[in-house]
């Protein structure tokens, strides 16, 4: 070979490199630029607020993020599948309020997590139903809902908070395991490697992520739209009616107008977290980073004493910023 | 005969990235006359239609209008010029009635500035009574037929003052008598000294109506001529002229192999009917016709994307009852869209995900999906298919438009079909790509499986097809042999002609 071809092909294989380089990089900036987000915010905060790193503020903080993270779950899978779900704050003040009773009658957790989680699934799975058999767009199957769950409570429960919770409802929002962890934290983890697992490594994630980015192809692919419509309310109804219990645990008591807007935080926390608003993309833990930067958000405003309802002009502030972003890192590709 | 020159095209040139929309076109339109245009899809006719009413800029040339040189900028310009065209796919706003439709842009107002409905309501009474329509001025545009809001669209540019108006296969969704209709409506134009550009591919049509036809091929002006000095033989030559040149691969066939797929008498209400065909394993059998002829309507009702009224089809000899695509999917055909963005992948997903998708139910166990047998699967059609990309993990949405095709053919091939449906699978590729596919279509055929090419582009279903089905209006209008291939008995049948 002549030495300038050499020379040549040399150059090429630089240049193949360093373009190769940039593409890494820029992959994992987007694919770890929430985290890094996270890491900066967390930095920022505890030079704003000496209260900020405790150890009570982080479990405070955390526990927090354990609600917002599991309704985060809930409206994240409706939301890449390609719907949106604005009834889940009322599903969860129902089926945390419908779980008090039984736990108190049996006696037992576990079957006061499956009404909550019965009840969840019974509330989104009619939304996901009416969406799917009736054409209808979600935003206005899910407002309808949201009205009517609210309604329901109230007829229900005459808007009397319900006070006797028995001794064990608590236990999953307050209580500690081993002491030091708490019970609400180990929830929420299992529900995001549960999540993470759906939506990585089964055929229905694939299908949810499909059915998002690309209604009309999901279709001509094979895919049931209808029912994965309906898959994808039904496992979000999973994550709403735990939340509700983890919410109404933790302040031990049946608040009837409990939870209100929370669809509201589960939508900004998931767009956060790098759920495309568009449907087809997002990630279990990024959702979960997504909730922890929505709590440290209000968490720090809470320290610096911002007032309620100031906070919210910021939480509203937030959701366009995360919302154009995404939209900024799509219209590049 | 008139001959006072109402239009004349200069010199137009048009270029589209990769393509030479139109090469230097020149040619006079005649005052008071219908001037049809003719040629075959992609010659260049609605560019130079959409340069004339300022919806797109020419590269150079120019138009002359009643003998001065004018700049048509944009679409406002083109209406004050008296230039109005109706579309083929007429884009009417649905939620107008018919009164607000006929005023749009142009509401008269009262003393106080509002819009005087009395006036909008009392002319257009007038305007439906005088030109014979039978609507109501309330009448929301939804509940006005094609053929209706054709005419609206027509009468509404006339009163604006449109003295040439350009008509885009106006006839290819009506029934007969709504055809004939229009055509009369056209004849009362030309009377009244109005100029017609009227684009047809219907031959009866062309020769009962137009006064001078031009004929356009490959973005290049052919010719003008009065309608009585051209015989319709001539005029189709002329249409499709071109030798082939281009390069098929053959494969060697027989069209005697046993039938692998047959459809008897399937119909669907208003969009097909009575379609019979046969697809012999071993076979590439072409779909030819207009667009809007049904053969992509046809394709999905094989294929499970829509439901069919009535006939019966067989693969292997078995009676299929494809509900949905799953189904089919299962029995054993496949089709690749000809959207690729809207039917064909999910772009923001990778090219792995996007193979696998049809095949999930197959490589998973229980839900969870067998990561290495999928890998496995995948490897092998993303190497057959040559796909141009870093890895499978690379967003189907960044690929090139043929690369794109790739994806969406290894998708359908994953499926490992019996029966392949290919519904214009070289649409907007480069030539290297176009080869790839036909390569691989010889290559599937050979294999005992059955293609069914649907194309547009005639010399490509020469080329390729060992039988060609022309569909025209929704049925099977011929059957043409290969020994029989010609482009001129294919645009015969697909023109109407018995």
């Amino acid at each position: 070979m002549l030495p300038a071809e050499n020379k040549n092909f040399r150059e090429e294989k630089e240049m193949k490199v360093e373009k190769f380089n940039m593409r890494e990089v820029s992959k994992y900036t987007s694919r770890y630029g929430i985290f890094i987000t996270l890491i900066v915010l967390v930095t920022v905060c505890s030079f704003v607020s000496s209260k900020f790193l405790t150890a009570s503020n982080a479990l405070n903080v955390l526990r927090q993020t354990s609600v917002y993270c599991l309704i985060a779950l809930a409206e994240g899978i409706v939301i890449i599948s390609g719907g949106i779900d604005l009834a889940a704050g009322s599903t969860m003040a129902l089926a945390g309020i419908a779980s008090i009773p039984v736990c108190v009658a049996t006696d037992s957790i576990f079957l006061g997590v499956l009404t909550a989680v019965g009840v969840g699934i019974l509330c989104s799975g009619i939304s996901g139903a009416i969406t799917a058999f009736l054409d209808m767009p979600a935003f206005v199957v899910t407002l309808a809902m949201q009205m009517a769950i609210r309604g329901f409570i109230m007829v229900r429960t005459l808007g009397v908070t319900v006070a006797k919770t028995g001794g064990k409802f608590k236990i999953l929002g307050q209580g500690f395991i081993g002491g030091v962890i708490p019970t609400a934290i180990l929830v929420m983890l299992l529900a995001v490697i549960a999540a993470d697992i759906l939506l990585r490594y089964t055929r229905i994630g694939r299908n949810l992520f499909a059915l998002g980015g690309n209604r009309e192809a999901a279709f001509a692919s094979g895919i049931n739209i209808r029912l994965y419509t309906i898959i994808a309310y039904v496992i979000s109804g999973i994550f709403a009616g735990l939340a509700g219990y983890m919410y109404m645990s933790r302040i031990n008591s049946g608040v009837p107008s409990g939870a209100e807007g929370y669809e509201s935080n589960g939508i900004s926390a998931a767009v956060i977290g790098g759920v495309a608003f568009t449907g087809g993309s997002g990630s279990a833990w990024g959702i979960m980073i997504g909730a922890m930067i929505l709590c440290i958000i209000t968490n720090i405003l809470n320290l610096m004493g911002v007032d309620g309802n100031a906070q919210k002009i910021v939480n509203g502030a937030i959701i366009i910023f995360a919302v154009a972003v995404d939209m900024q890192t799509k219209r590049r590709r | 005969m008139k001959e006072e020159l109402k239009l004349q095209f200069k010199n137009i040139s048009k270029a589209f990235p990769g393509v030479q929309a139109l090469a230097d076109v020149s040619f006079d339109v005649r005052k008071g006359t219908v001037h049809a245009l003719c040629g075959e899809n992609g010659a260049g006719k609605s560019t130079l239609m959409k340069i004339l009413i300022g919806l797109q800029k020419m590269d150079s040339g120019k138009i002359i209008l009643d003998g001065r040189e004018v700049d048509i900028a944009d679409a406002r310009t083109a209406q004050n010029y008296g230039i109005a065209m109706i579309f083929q796919e007429l884009q009417v706003q649905k939620s107008l009635t018919v009164m607000e439709s006929m005023f749009v842009n142009r509401l008269p107002v009262n003393k106080a500035r509002l819009v005087n409905w009395k006036k909008v309501r009392e002319d257009t009474v007038r305007i439906l009574q005088q030109e014979e329509i039978r609507l109501e001025p309330d009448t929301p545009l939804s509940k006005v037929s094609l053929s209706d809001n054709q005419l609206l669209e027509i009468v509404k540019a006339t009163t604006n003052g449109a003295d040439i108006i350009i008509m885009d296969e106006p006839t290819s969704s009506l029934t007969e008598r709504e055809a004939a209709r229009l055509l009369e409506k056209i004849k009362k134009l030309r009377t009244e000294g109005k100029t017609i550009i009227y684009i047809s591919h219907r031959m009866e049509e062309i020769y009962g109506l137009a006064d001078d036809v031009t004929v356009m091929r490959d973005g290049q002006f052919i010719a003008t001529k009065p309608i009585e000095e051209i015989v319709q033989q001539e005029l189709i030559r002329m249409m499709v002229g071109r030798e082939l040149t281009d390069v098929f691969p053959k494969h060697t066939t027989s069209s005697e192999g046993e039938i692998l797929f047959e459809a008897r008498n399937v119909s669907f209400e208003g969009v097909y009917k009575n379609v019979s065909f046969q697809v012999r394993k071993n076979e590439i059998v072409g779909f030819a016709g207009l667009v809007g002829a049904g053969r992509t309507e046809i394709a999905r009702g094989i294929a499970g994307f829509d439901s069919y009224d009535s006939g019966e089809m067989y693969l292997h000899n078995e009676k299929l009852k494809n509900k949905n695509v799953s189904e089919a999917i299962r029995s054993g055909i496949v089709m690749a869209t000809e959207d690729r963005k809207k039917y064909g992948l999910v772009l923001c997903r990778s090219i792995a995900e996007n193979i696998s998708l049809p095949i999930l139910q197959k490589i998973s166990r229980f839900l969870f999906i067998n990561f290495r047998k999928e890998k496995q699967e995948i490897k092998v059609y993303f190497d057959r298919m040559r796909v141009k990309a870093q890895d499978t993990n690379t967003p189907a949405g960044t690929l090139s438009g043929g690369n794109q095709q790739k994806v969406v053919l290894a998708k359908a091939l994953i499926c490992e079909p019996d029966f392949l449906i290919l519904d214009e699978p070289t649409r907007g590729i480069d030539v290297g790509a176009k080869y790839e596919i036909y390569n691989l279509m010889n290559e599937i055929a050979s294999q005992g499986k059955g293609i069914l090419f649907i194309s547009s582009e005639l010399p490509e279903l020469l080329g390729m097809c060992d039988r060609i089905y022309v569909i025209h209006e929704g049925s099977v209008a011929g059957e043409i042999k290969r020994e029989e291939f010609s482009q001129e008995l294919i645009m015969h049948y697909a023109s109407g002609g018995k």
